[in-house]
């Protein structure tokens, strides 16, 4: 028997995409492909595979994402939220859609996890608020060295106890305090309780209704909690024993009294060792987008089902393509073309003599002939003119460059 | 194994048991079927440890083993060691360095231990420790349970193979952690874990070293608070390490720090939780109850209870989780409840005896509560004093940083000239300080005097009172004003045994100087807690006897006013603790047992 939760995802604010400029300047973040493929439709994939339906999932959008809302329209419900909400803020407006225990994912959040055993997992230990974690392994071994989740120099550090509860969470780079300061009931309230710091937060959580009860009643305190993720979280983890919190949360009437006793205000997490990547800056949209080239064995299973969809194009017989380029419909090639680990988006048109390599190009995008393009993404519409020279560029939507350029570690707008 | 010492220290240096301890040392407390001291010899010996270095500070021990005849299969080579001059383990410790007996590992033991945990894991991980590191000095033994008393109270932080990182206690309310000292690394693996249900055994396999720095560290008192503090603190300078050993779910040991954890672990040990220690087959009931003497089978009797030898239980008695011991004759109706009674103990009919701990050969012939009861003297004087309820306030912490690497060793005189040198040093001391955080480097100075040359504690009292009171004036300002910068260093020094000299050094100086008046001296002494209330009575009552001494009824004359004063206080305190109503706390068992 499984209770039905309600699915958030936070489809794009204001803020969205500020670390991936300038993609995003004319474009919603939760559009970005990865193999081709928009951000927002992986989730709502995971989603549909765990069993929600199109009235379970709701999209919080502000009005400038329309074209979000055009492509998921059939999939899920849409609600709007005033343009300078933030995440916290967002939720709150939203407050009359949300009904029951609800599951909130951001936009940009590629899970390998099955959801269905993080619901599992947050029903049987009657937890208030549950948290996706992946854990990673970056200890050196044979071989090259693994390559984190978070290409951030940042992490988070993690007090994780016995039983699975948070009991602490800071950010390595945040509180330039000497001291790492936790309360010590919090402590006491696990047998022991581990310093991890090879934990990443994917961002997923699974709530119980209370919660924004919860947060709807400290938003009116004047405590300046907007932010879901930087803010309230923080602040319910650091008080989850303070007994003035627990008192904030509504009591349910007639509760019979062993239950009642149940009501604790826990915080847990749910390790996986599962894929998981969040896409909120370049250096990780890159990542994920090689991971999604990669085929077989060693392929990441969330990609697997978009290559399988991949139609074979012709292309002319001097084109030298890697197999692992992925290269969409309709998009047509010069002669003597070289591709290696590319992805190419639909109705392209590449010229002749061209070199692409380890680039993430999009739909519409002309590459006129004899240019050469590396590490570089190239949004939508863009245009890249006779014989320029791109290395790790990125371009933003409706971009040109100019022909005979030779250009470096650019970002170029429209 | 041969080479292998066990050192236990007898004797405890805190006053939880302070009534029973003025003449009993704690590790003879009779405890269930033995005393405690037995019960540590047996399981010594049957982990196989049979050199046992006893460190004494009170008489009757080296009286209790010159007469002691055990039959046993093995005959454990036991040594005493005097340690009559020591104020804190640590000063234990040195001695024993100095005897010179200890040249590699040893086990360190502390007197009120009852343990079931089994040594040759413990000595095994700890040679394993020794073989991959010359700097791991300490293992500490800890066992996992909920922590209940407030000495308990600690959260371990413990690194990789339990290496000991940080002890920290929890009076704080946020904890801290230096950032400088963990490594924290992106995506490594967990390093540290925090325990907050382990509990410390009071058992130690040290190495020569441990002895070696509380040579050094003079000031080290205890092992807890300075040692390990000491060695988990300065981590970075510091290469010695310490680890746990962490024993399995079913070894356990409970300490007897006061009262109440003593009559939890009589308990205990009912409910064979030290198993295989326990009370002898033969006595069992059920439900843990122990009958070594004849129980009537009219008298009520719960379980976890022990009823000794040759003891007669009359019907319609009611004992409820309590400890009888041999040879006591209880009174018909009457009510024990969660007491202690130790041997040859007589009580009268109908009397209600409820929290308490009796010693041996009493006679009770009314109801008590909440009390510690003994014999003083060989008399049937009934002393009642009372349980200190447990304060949470109690716990208190070493101020660490008052310790000074450098300190000025004064040059050492010669021993024959030990007494004159001592009292120069004192008069140069005395007359330098002019501020309390002078006095406070005196009593450095001081201390190290003491150690170097091996003075007592009551050679110092004395060079330090003649050159105090030389330099006071006749008025009361002055002589307020010399008490409390000489607050510390005095209550330093001047400690129960030492209050009869300090007091007789100031009245041989109102003799000689008629216009210093004694009383004022006593009523200071009292107000800086150097003496207390009974301490000036029992002195005051003294003088009055006194005949044919002008100046001893001068100052019975002039002292009513202050003796008074005291005896009112004495009163009210008499009569404000029998008002409370004590109960020894909750008693709540982990069953180790699922």
């Amino acid at each position: 028997m499984q209770i039905k939760y309600q699915a958030i995802i936070l489809g794009g604010g204001q803020k969205a995409g500020s670390m991936l400029f300038p993609l995003c300047q004319d474009y919603s973040k939760s559009l970005l492909p990865v193999c081709n493929k928009p951000m927002i439709l992986y989730q709502l994939d995971i989603l549909e595979t765990a069993g929600f339906g199109p009235q379970d999932i709701l999209i919080l959008l502000t009005k400038n994402h329309q074209a979000v809302a055009d492509l998921v329209q059939r999939r899920a419900e849409i609600f709007y939220v005033s343009e300078d909400s933030e995440s916290g803020s967002a939720l709150l407006e939203a407050h009359e859609k949300i009904k029951k225990d609800f599951i909130l994912l951001s936009c940009d959040s590629m899970i390998g996890a099955n959801l269905l055993d993080l619901l599992d997992f947050h029903y049987s230990k009657k937890a208030t608020i549950s948290c996706l974690i992946k854990e990673e392994d970056l200890d050196k071994k044979q071989g090259r060295a693994p390559i984190s989740c978070n290409l951030d120099e940042s992490f988070d550090i993690m007090f994780i106890g016995s039983d699975q509860s948070l009991l602490h969470i800071t950010n390595q780079e945040d509180d330039d305090q000497v001291n790492l300061s936790v309360s010590r009931n919090v402590l006491l309230s696990c047998q022991s309780v581990q310093i991890m710091t090879n934990l990443f937060d994917t961002h997923v959580y699974v709530c119980q209704y209370e919660v924004l009860e919860l947060f709807q009643k400290l938003s009116k305190q004047e405590l300046e909690i907007q932010n879901w993720r930087l803010e309230f979280l923080p602040y319910i983890i650091k008080h989850q024993k303070n007994v003035n919190l627990l008192n904030l949360m509504s009591k349910k009437e007639q509760g019979l009294f062993h239950e009642r006793k149940h009501q604790q205000f826990s915080i847990k997490v749910f390790i996986t060792q599962e894929y998981a990547r969040r896409l909120n800056n370049i250096k990780d949209y890159q990542q994920a987008n090689y991971e999604s080239m990669i085929k077989g064995n060693k392929g990441v299973q969330l990609y697997q089902s978009v290559q399988d969809f991949q139609i074979q194009n012709q292309y002319p017989q001097d084109a030298r393509i890697s197999p692992d380029t992925v290269i969409g419909e309709g998009t047509r090639i010069g002669n003597k073309v070289t591709i290696q680990r590319s992805i190419i988006g639909k109705n392209c048109t590449i010229g002749d003599h061209v070199k692409i390599s380890n680039s993430i190009i999009m739909k519409n995008v002309v590459i006129n002939s004899n240019c050469i393009i590396q590490h570089c993404i190239l949004s939508n519409e863009s245009a890249v003119g006779h014989a320029t020279e791109l290395n790790k560029c990125n371009l933003g939507t409706l971009a040109s460059v100019e022909p005979n350029q030779k250009l470096v570690d650019e970002c170029i707008i429209r | 194994m041969s080479e292998f010492y066990a050192v236990i220290l007898a004797d405890n240096y805190d006053n939880q048991f302070n009534h029973l301890t003025n003449t009993l040392p704690k590790s003879l407390f009779p405890f269930v079927d033995d005393l405690i001291i037995e019960h540590q010899i047996n399981w010594l010996s049957k982990n196989e440890i049979d050199q046992i270095i006893i460190l004494y500070r009170n008489e009757k021990i080296a009286e209790y083993f010159n007469n002691r005849k055990r039959l046993g299969r093995k005959t454990q080579n036991i040594q005493l060691i005097n340690i009559l001059d020591s104020k804190s383990s640590g000063d234990a410790l040195r001695e024993l360095y100095s005897h010179g007996i200890i040249q590699q590992d040893f086990l360190l033991l502390f007197g009120d231990v009852i343990t079931n945990i089994s040594l040759k894991d413990v000595i095994n991980k700890y040679h394993d420790q020794r073989k991959e590191d010359k700097m791991n000095i300490l293992l500490m033994v800890a066992h996992q349970g909920t922590q209940q008393y407030e000495e308990e109270r600690f959260l371990y932080v413990l690194e990789s193979d339990d290496k000991l990182f940080q002890l920290i206690d929890l009076q704080q309310k946020q904890i801290k952690f230096n950032k400088k000292h963990i490594t924290l690394t992106k995506g490594m693996p967990c390093k540290y874990v925090i325990r907050s249900n382990l509990i410390e055994s009071g058992i130690y396999i040290c190495n020569r070293d441990v002895l070696k720095s509380f040579q050094e560290n003079f000031m080290w008192a205890e092992i807890k608070e300075d040692f390990i503090k000491y060695m988990t603190t300065t981590s970075d300078i510091q290469e010695e390490k310490i680890h746990l050993y962490i024993a399995p779910k079913i070894q356990v040991s409970q300490r007897i720090f006061h009262p109440q954890s003593f009559h939890n672990a009589c308990l205990k040990y009912l409910s064979r939780f030290f198993f295989p220690y326990c009370p002898q087959q033969q006595y069992y009931v059920d439900f843990f109850k122990y009958f070594a003497g004849r129980v009537d089978q009219k008298a009520k009797i719960s379980d976890q209870c022990f009823i000794g030898q040759n003891t007669d239980v009359k019907p319609k008695v009611t004992i409820t989780k309590s400890i009888i011991g041999k040879n006591c004759k209880l009174g018909i109706g009457c009510e024990i409840i969660n007491s202690i009674l130790w041997d040859n103990i007589e009580i009268d009919d109908n009397v209600i005896i409820k929290d308490c701990i009796v010693a041996s050969g009493c006679k009770i012939k009314n109801s008590i509560q909440s009390q510690i009861v003994t014999m003083e003297n060989q008399k049937n004087v009934k002393q009642l004093s009372n349980f200190q309820k447990y304060d949470d306030n109690t716990f208190q912490s070493e101020d660490s940083d008052e310790e000074s690497d450098s300190h000025e060793l004064h040059q050492k005189k010669p021993k024959e000239n030990d007494d004159q040198g001592l009292k120069e040093d004192m008069i140069d001391i005395v007359a330098k300080c002019q501020t309390v955080s002078q006095v406070r480097q005196a009593i450095i100075n001081v201390d190290t005097i003491k150690v170097n040359s091996n003075i007592a504690f009551e050679n110092i009292v004395i060079a330090f009172m003649a050159a105090f009171l030389d330099t006071i004036q006749p008025d009361i300002d002055s002589l307020k004003n010399a008490y409390a910068l000489w607050e510390e260093f005095i209550v330093r020094f001047v400690s129960e045994t030492e209050v009869l000299c300090y007091i007789k050094s100031i009245e041989t100086f109102c003799r000689q100087n008629q216009q210093y008046h004694l009383n004022q001296f006593l009523q200071l002494s009292y107000k800086h807690q150097i003496l207390s209330e009974q301490v000036i009575l029992n002195y005051q009552n003294q003088m009055a006897a006194v005949e044919d001494d002008q100046f001893a009824k001068e100052f019975t004359q002039s002292s009513q006013q202050f003796k008074e004063y005291l005896e009112n206080i004495i009163a009210e305190q008499e009569q404000q603790q029998t008002q409370d109503e004590q109960g020894d706390g909750e008693y709540e068992y982990e069953y180790v047992y699922e």
